[in-house]
């Protein structure tokens, strides 16, 4: 099984994986496979650790697995991406919708005090939420009423999230397929190789029983 | 199918064109020519990870021509892969939504356009430098917005390589390990 040898390695330039000289040295020539696809703010070590596994649960025993394995990690990062930024956009139509109801009759700004109590309760789940539940109470809604409202306000944006959201889950399951596939076909071919080499065998035994 | 006739006549009102009027339409062919390289055909020579690839599937049974194809199809993958790593990064670090250089000279005097042409030497530096041009955020949830919008629409045009680039794998895997 294709490990990672130690968190020190880890901060290095290259992914490792426990494979044979061989094998680590072939992968060691291919640069996309050595770079980690990395935003910015995005950790290292946050990205070798899911990696690792993923690496576990797949049991990488080859290369072409090791490349298969990065290509889902790497899709199931930008999952993660478009999760948090489905998140942030929902977020930030309930505050729009909040400040609007909350602003005065004839005024054109929405009242900041939405805005500020969503902030803080994207920063911690705990913090603002008291202060937005009393700001629905001033306006007579509930968070469900201005969740509703938030998805038809971001409606364009939330399907094209989606979109590209189900377009990386397909590249997931196809990637896994791919595997799959791969180790089935290994399999059968050891069976094969089994059955003819019995038969073989068989047939030696069968021609020295004659003889 | 469009006939003959058809094509030409469109090739003849192409070239009529004036090109976009609205500040948005000239904003957005403004990254016409940005190129992402999807579209280019892959020098395998030039890709030793091709090589590499291609030694690795040979050495799990398969004849060569299947390994280079996987191995072409794994280059593809990555590229489109890049290509959208890039849109990420243009749009995080993008000065056209940076607040404080957007439309910068939105409201410059043509006087003031004219030196500057006149100190750089050119009106290139105008075609370069297009969101200087643009009406700026007037505030922060409008530059918000024009990100998540501009992203989403980057990645949207990204789409159909990630598709062709996957399900050309996908193909191949089923092809070259079939049991």
């Amino acid at each position: 099984m294709a490990t990672k040898k130690s968190t020190k390695k880890a901060q290095s330039n290259t992914i490792v994986l426990e494979l044979n000289a061989e094998q680590t040295e072939l992968l060691a020539n291919i640069p996309w496979f050595n770079k980690r696809y990395l935003l910015p703010g995005e950790s290292v070590s946050d990205y070798d650790i899911d990696l690792q596994r993923l690496v576990e649960s797949i049991e990488v025993k080859d290369p072409l697995d090791a490349i298969l394995v990065k290509d889902i990690h790497d899709e199931l990062r930008e999952v993660q991406r478009m999760r948090a930024l489905r998140q942030s956009i929902l977020l930030r139509g309930m505050a729009e919708k909040l400040g609007r109801l909350l602003r005065a009759p004839y005024d054109f700004e929405n009242d900041p005090r939405a805005i500020v109590a969503f902030t803080e309760w994207e920063r911690s789940a705990e913090q603002g939420y008291e202060d937005i539940l009393s700001l629905l109470e001033e306006v007579d809604t509930t968070m469900g009423a201005l969740m509703a409202d938030a998805f038809s306000l971001k409606l364009k944006s939330l399907q094209q999230l989606d979109v590209q959201l189900s377009r990386h889950e397909k590249n997931v399951r196809e990637t896994l397929k791919m595997i799959d596939t791969r180790h089935n076909h290994k399999l059968m071919r050891q069976r094969i190789e089994f059955d003819l080499e019995q038969d073989r065998q068989k047939l030696i035994a069968d021609q020295s029983d004659g003889d | 199918m469009a006939t003959e006739k058809q094509k030409q006549a469109n090739k003849i009102n192409a070239q009529q064109s004036s090109g976009p009027q609205s500040s948005q339409g000239k904003q957005r062919s403004s990254i016409n020519a940005e190129s992402h390289g999807l579209n280019k055909s892959m020098n395998t020579l030039i890709q030793p990870e091709v090589a590499v690839l291609q030694s690795l599937f040979e050495d799990d049974g398969l004849p060569s021509d299947q390994a280079i194809e996987l191995a072409e199809a794994h280059s593809a993958r990555a590229r489109v892969r890049a290509a959208r790593k890039q849109a990420w990064e243009s749009i995080l670090s993008s000065q056209e939504m940076d607040p404080d250089e957007r439309g910068r000279f939105s409201e410059a005097s043509p006087e003031f356009l004219a030196e500057m042409d006149q100190t750089v030497g050119g009106k290139e530096w105008q075609t370069i430098l297009p969101y200087f041009f643009l009406k700026p955020f007037s505030n922060e949830k409008e530059r918000v917005d024009e990100v998540t919008i501009t992203f989403l629409d980057k990645q949207r045009r990204l789409n159909r390589y990630d598709v062709k680039a996957v399900s050309t794998l996908s193909k191949l895997y089923k092809k070259a390990y079939k049991t």
